[in-house]
């Protein structure tokens, strides 16, 4: 188990190159730093993403501005069978966050390859593509993969293992335990060579162990976290304020649990992380940058604000120019724990 | 890349007050949604920065490019939190806006005529059907619904626009005694007509002037609502089957697809009851 100090430092980009012709200079606007990461093999022009269930499949918003600008799109979780999802109220509003239970709404592995793909080449959309793929068993899981990985088009999968597990009769989701993680990696490993993201639950004892577990099937990267099971109670009528009862709790609310989980796992994997957990400025993705995310998702905060990524994206920018910084791979895991980090282990920031 | 149709923009205040009784209409300057918004779009909108509420709200564009070139109206009653921000916004202030969004009524300068069906706050959109139409050859009426004399709105914008205007209350307290599709199918009957019917209202009296048409063989359109997340078609909270031409039915985003859905197609068993 390697600690944070030995881990191997990614290549800092020295000099700052100028930003695409799209924004001119002028007095007022320096040029932009280039925050080009290499994600587990998955080539993106910044560290920001858009999360799963967020962002559709990016046709929506390139409606409101150019989606490319992204480092990546994970577009809407993708099933074997197309997918009604769930009885409505899906959502509810709480307090700094809200909760969702959608039920995977989506057309299926099919459906995608046959009027998304396409859609993507058509609207221009040219930016990384992640699908992020969900299943009820290990073979659903497999077969989605095996179908994506022949399709072409996209630049990574994500596995969202946050599913109940239907082999289980107690509905316990793969997440919740290291072995069946494990085994579901490993057989959608062996059907694709996509870059393999696996997307982890909050909602254990060990996150350690089951992030452990996904490396050891193949994960390439980890996704740090999923929503939280969580629950809304109208007192006047007794009933749950979304139809079936339990859905996943995101937004602001969640990001201290969040960051406490990706500086955990940050310290005891060596692949990269993917952070997101209530990221709604550039501000609250330094935070993840910091605690050891790589890379980070805008999930609810798109729902908020449709720029809400794209402005993430600047404030990263401002942030790393007022600190000296050229980029955010200087970030990673840089925390400093008051009472813990030894004085001799902090590098300060220039 | 497709051009952008959608603007998410700070809209400044100018002016709130009271509209008629416990209805509020708020003017705010918004020049590239007020010159893009249609009659049945929708804004989402966020009275404050921060986190609590999280959410926007949706509001359906009342009025646009009519006290002010640049500015949409909005009229709306406090029903809940994010409603009552809204209300505490004076002129000055920032409103933080995404729209035009939604699918428009189909508004056109020629064609048969055009009876605009509102109940409650619904009839805005209508008024703003009549703005546009205004001084075109087609043949406007517009007909208000209520349960009681004070819930009925807008009477003066129509008479104001030249429409001639049928009322009706549940109780009888103004206009006809009885439903609003009474009142059309009376109309109908009476003149002959056949025209294309357009409502905004309560659910039951969408699903009535929808049913009517089918009836009468007439074209109509409702406007749905449901509650929203993001408004703009990616969280897929507010979906509503509709009938596809196999005979089978799919879902749509009541934000994106809708929520101006032509009446015949709304499976309108399969709504949620509020």
């Amino acid at each position: 188990m390697k600690g944070r100090k030995m881990r191997k430092k990614e290549g800092i980009v020295d000099q700052p190159s100028f930003s695409s012709p799209s924004s001119p200079s002028s007095l007022s606007r320096l040029p932009e730093l280039n925050l080009a990461v290499d994600f587990a093999g998955i080539k993106m022009k910044n560290p920001v993403m858009v999360a799963s269930g967020t962002f559709g499949y990016g046709e929506e918003f390139m409606e409101i501005f150019d989606v490319n600008q992204l480092g990546a799109i994970v577009v809407k979780g993708t099933t074997l069978e197309p997918r009604w999802g769930n009885p409505l109220p899906r959502i509810v509003e709480t307090p700094s966050g809200m909760i969702n239970s959608i039920g995977l709404q989506n057309v299926g592995v099919e459906g995608f390859i046959r009027e998304k793909l396409p859609m993507f080449k058509r609207l221009g959309i040219v930016t990384p593509i992640i699908v992020n793929i969900s299943g009820h068993s290990i073979e659903e899981f497999e077969e989605v993969a095996r179908r994506l990985d022949g399709a072409g088009g996209i630049q990574g999968l994500e596995l969202n293992i946050s599913c109940p597990n239907i082999a289980y009769a107690s509905a316990r989701t793969f997440s919740h335990d290291p072995a069946t993680t494990r085994e579901v990696t490993a057989r959608v490993r062996k059907v694709t060579r996509l870059p393999l993201i696996v997307k982890l639950s909050p909602d254990v004892t060990d996150i350690v162990a089951i992030a452990q577990a996904a490396v050891e099937g193949g994960a390439d990267a980890l996704a740090i976290m999923n929503t939280i099971p969580g629950m809304a109670i109208d007192a006047e009528t007794r009933r749950a304020k979304i139809a079936r009862g339990v859905g996943g709790l995101s937004g602001p609310a969640i990001k201290p649990i969040a960051l406490r989980l990706i500086w955990t796992v940050f310290q005891a994997v060596k692949v990269p992380i993917v952070g997101m957990g209530g990221i709604m400025n550039g501000t609250d993705a330094i935070e993840f940058f910091i605690a050891g995310s790589k890379t980070v998702a805008v999930g609810t905060a798109n729902f908020v604000n449709p720029k809400a990524s794209v402005e993430v994206v600047d404030g990263i920018q401002a942030y790393l120019r007022r600190h000296g910084l050229n980029h955010t791979n200087e970030l990673v895991g840089s925390l400093i724990i008051p009472a813990v980090t030894p004085h001799s282990a902090i590098r300060i920031p220039q | 890349m497709i051009d952008p149709k959608i603007y998410v923009i700070a809209g400044e205040v100018l002016s709130q007050e009271v509209f008629e009784r416990d209805f509020r209409r708020i003017v705010i300057r918004a020049p590239e949604i007020a010159k893009a918004a249609r009659p049945g779009q929708f804004v989402m909108v966020r009275a404050k920065e921060g986190s609590d509420p999280l959410l926007p709200r949706p509001f359906s564009i009342f009025r646009a490019r009519h006290t002010h070139r640049d500015a949409i109206e909005i009229l709306y009653k406090v029903v809940g939190w994010g409603s009552s921000l809204v209300a505490t916004k004076q002129r000055g202030d920032r409103v933080w806006l995404t729209g035009p969004l939604g699918q428009p009524f189909t508004v056109q300068k020629k064609g048969p005529p055009m009876w605009l069906v509102g109940g409650g706050y619904g009839v805005g959109p209508m008024v703003f059907i009549s703005d546009v139409l205004k001084g075109s050859k087609r043949e406007l009426k517009a007909f208000v619904g209520a349960r009681y004399k004070s819930a009925v709105l807008g009477v003066g914008e129509f008479k104001r626009n030249r429409i001639p205007v049928f009322i009706s209350t549940e109780d009888g307290s103004m206009g006809f005694k009885g439903r609003v599709t009474e009142v059309i199918e009376r109309e109908i009957v009476k003149t002959g007509a056949k025209p294309v019917l357009v409502a905004c209202g309560p659910t039951p009296m969408l699903r009535a002037v929808a049913e009517l048409a089918m009836r009468q063989g007439l074209t109509s359109e409702v406007s749905l609502e449901e509650t929203m997340g993001c408004g703009t078609g990616v969280c897929l909270s507010c979906v509503c089957d509709i009938k596809t031409q196999d005979g089978g039915s799919h879902q749509r985003m009541i934000c994106r697809h809708g929520p101006v859905f032509p009446g015949n197609i709304v499976l309108w068993d399969k709504l949620r009851k509020h």
